[in-house]
């Protein structure tokens, strides 16, 4: 009750004349029936937001440790390491050597383009390239149209690069072996 | 007990009281039904938990006086805006109406001095009741009690003293 702060007669009657001021007070039951679903509807949807936290952190854990988890060994995936492999020296056209040379002794002009090289053999080839440009082993030997660059030839390899290193057309052609 | 059952009880023993005081407060029944019944709902969702506390009653209580302390401050908001606007209206805000010379009197008191005064002598609830349904101290209760009491039997001296 309202002792701990003092009620005199003055109070009572002020009391009396508030509580005029009030409404009536009404059926308390109809009133609750009337809001019984309202009261049903807001614990679903406290208890729906429950669970839905829940859900969310149970994801989020399970995200979290998913990506702690190291994968093993089975999981990566291998690169093998960048090497010269002999199925991708078959990929490579070849370059055309003439096997015999053709010139009928009138070549004066000892200047073959490697384009054209492949597509003219035997006619304006010489039977052994100039040396005079030193591929520091990364040329062909003759007819080496490959302009793919030091490593596709099979005589531009391990082996190749030393003996067309020597710069001479024997070594170039044997260099393709 | 049934914890439905409880609720029910709680229900049917504080729900008019807390109206006619909130209404005396705010001045609008249907503002102070609804900010007690909201109160309700809230309770209701949560009542495993209230219902072990001292007063599930104050609980209730105090969300009600916060709801109603926010409609009004929701309104004056709204007031003030359409003040801004330069747009005259005739719509006033809250207040209690001054139905009777009581709610006259009430009007004249500040919004904390009416809920506590409302609580005090409609609800007779006590000092601390009040001081937990609006979220103030106990000294500050009675501050705003000692004010409402000696603005009404001041100003009403023929309202209050005459039989």
């Amino acid at each position: 009750m309202t002792d701990d702060f003092g009620f005199d007669p003055a109070d009572t009657e002020l009391a009396r004349r508030l509580g005029s001021a009030a409404p009536q007070a009404g059926d308390a039951d109809a009133v609750l029936a009337g809001l019984r679903p309202r009261l049903t509807r807001a614990r679903r949807r406290r208890q729906a937001g429950f669970v839905a936290i829940g859900v969310a952190m149970v994801v989020v854990l399970a995200g979290a440790a998913f990506a702690a988890v190291d994968p093993g060994d089975g999981s990566k995936v291998r690169v093998p390491p960048a090497h010269r492999s002999p199925a991708t020296v078959d990929t490579v056209p070849s370059p055309t050597t003439p096997t015999v040379p053709t010139t009928t002794g009138t070549v004066t002009a000892p200047s073959p383009s490697p384009s054209t090289a492949s597509g003219t053999t035997g006619t304006t080839t010489p039977a052994s390239p100039p040396t005079t440009v030193d591929d520091h082993g990364g040329n062909r030997g003759p007819g080496g149209s490959d302009d793919s660059g030091s490593n596709s030839g099979p005589g531009s390899g391990s082996s190749g690069s030393g003996s067309s290193g020597s710069g001479s057309g024997s070594s170039g052609t044997s260099g393709k072996g | 007990m049934d914890p439905d059952a409880s609720f029910d009880a709680t229900f049917r023993a504080h729900y008019w009281p807390m109206v006619r005081a909130l209404t005396v407060a705010c001045g609008d029944q249907e503002v102070a039904a609804d900010a007690v019944q909201d109160g309700f709902t809230r309770a209701y969702a949560r009542w495993r938990r209230i219902s072990r506390y001292d007063d599930p009653a104050g609980w209730i209580r105090h969300v009600a006086v916060n709801r109603i302390r926010d409609h009004y401050r929701k309104v004056e908001r709204g007031r003030r805006a359409v003040d801004r606007l330069g747009a005259r209206t005739e719509t006033t805000v809250a207040g209690p109406e001054p139905r009777t010379d009581i709610a006259e009197l009430l009007a004249t008191l500040s919004p904390q001095q009416r809920t506590a005064a409302a609580l005090f002598y409609v609800e007779q609830c006590s000092v601390r009741e009040i001081a937990h349904a609006m979220n103030l101290s106990e000294g500050a209760v009675k501050y705003h009690l000692h004010a409402a009491r000696s603005a009404l039997k001041g100003r009403a001296r023929g309202v209050v003293d005459a039989p």
